[in-house]
């Protein structure tokens, strides 16, 4: 698919966007004698979910961490759950002040 | 899906089997109905989509998650594939076409080309920070390529909040300075619908798509959203309202006052200053949050993110208790 559907630029492939994903994907591929030499993979978005989440109830982490993608909802959910429930988060509870 | 249907949907897909007229007729029926117009209209609304041809749509995707089109995809009565055959003709989707990069980007260049224009729909918040870096699709930045498709578009349906508002990304210290299409887009004249909700109701995009093409703009509220969807809160309609209104209040969430349908406002419900279809349209017609025993955190509201949070105390408290 890729070798009819990329631009190929010399010998290096770009595919962007990469679709079917969640998300925002670029693959670059060098080639050399028909081979992969080299390959590169970039998301194309920044949110800042991690830099949003600071300071806010521990609860809350759930709901903003599920918006980190809307295919593996609960991935991501029950992950930001999983360190809420260790004793050192208590340490980290800044919120309210 | 039962087997059966997903086989027919297969062979639609190629080309073998338009949906037959009874299933045609049940989509314009149900259509007809979510709108307000009566079973009766449902013939109206079968002539407008079968004597035009289907409208192209561009879907872009922004700074989002896909949520909205996962939602639209588990759409329910009509199915997707009844959506894409027989309402519209989706042809730029990131995430459900077939093509990849140069294809995709020749894809969506046909389609803008298209002599009888196209309806552009927008998922995501849209970063500005830095020229708009934060977010790219190709070779362009998000905000330039929403900029250029949606301006020539004959009409913008911004999906979900992000779409609508700026969304999770924009929340508080918004560090891409996400923004939702209206405001970002305001100077190229945009102004797009808000399908708001975090996701929202597939329905609510399949309606307000059916609404343009039978009866042209739908009417909008202050925040641009479609009022035929938007008019009421979600207290309203809730089926723990009379609880509400009683002064019952479930204490917690594992309490059995909780199971019996006691109102979750004390709990941090933010029902009553949210203004959605969610009890009355429910999600794949079987269910909503609140019905299912989780609080309204309010997401069909401009930065809810922050103006709502924290999401499990009622709003008046403002801080944790």
């Amino acid at each position: 698919m890729s070798q009819t559907t990329a631009t190929s630029t010399g010998k290096r492939l770009i595919v962007d966007p990469v679709t079917r994903i969640e998300g925002h994907l670029k693959v670059e591929v060098e080639l050399e004698n028909d081979r992969v030499k080299n390959a590169w993979v970039s998301t194309q978005l920044y949110r800042g979910i991690e830099q949003i989440l600071k300071g806010r109830p521990p609860e809350d982490a759930p709901l903003f961490t599920q918006r980190a993608c809307g295919v593996c909802t609960n991935t991501h959910a029950l992950t930001s759950i999983r360190p809420s429930r260790t004793p050192s988060a208590l340490k980290c509870r800044r919120w309210p002040g | 899906m039962s087997n059966a249907k997903g086989f027919n949907s297969l062979k639609m897909m190629a080309g073998e089997k338009q949906p037959s007229r009874r299933d045609f007729m049940k989509f314009c029926g149900t259509m007809a109905a979510f709108l307000g117009m009566g079973p009766a209209f449902a013939p109206t609304v079968a002539h407008a989509l079968t004597t035009k041809k289907r409208p192209s749509v561009v879907y872009l995707h922004c700074a989002e998650c896909t949520g909205c089109t996962e939602g639209l995809l588990r759409a329910y009565e009509p199915y997707f594939d009844e959506i894409i055959m027989s309402t519209i003709s989706l042809d730029y989707c990131e995430t459900v076409m077939a093509a990849a990069g140069h294809a995709a980007h020749a894809a969506l260049e046909k389609a803008l080309r298209n002599p009888e224009g196209y309806i552009c729909v927008i998922e995501g918040g849209i970063p500005t920070l830095h020229g708009g870096e934060y977010g790219k699709v190709g070779a362009e930045t998000m905000f330039q390529l929403c900029a250029r498709v949606a301006s020539k578009a004959i009409a913008t349906i911004a999906m979900g909040s992000c779409a609508s508002f700026g969304g999770v990304q924009a929340a508080a210290p918004n560090p891409s300075g996400a923004k939702g299409t209206n405001e970002a887009l305001e100077a190229v004249g945009v102004k797009a619908i808000n399908i708001a909700g975090c996701p929202p109701n597939p329905m609510n995009f399949v309606g307000t798509v059916v609404h343009l093409l039978t009866k042209g703009m739908p009417e909008l509220d202050n925040w641009n959203r479609p009022k035929l969807f938007y008019a009421d809160t979600v207290h309203a309609h809730c089926p723990r309202q009379e609880h509400f209104n009683k002064g019952e209040f479930a204490p917690s969430f594992d309490s059995k006052e909780a199971k019996k349908g006691w109102c979750l406002y004390k709990l941090g419900c933010k029902g009553p200053y949210t203004y959605n279809n969610c009890p009355t349209a429910l999600f794949n017609q079987v269910n909503w949050p609140v019905q299912a025993g989780a609080p309204c955190i309010g997401c069909s509201e401009p930065n809810f993110w922050d103006d709502y949070s924290p999401f499990f105390h009622p709003i008046e408290d403002g801080s944790e208790t």
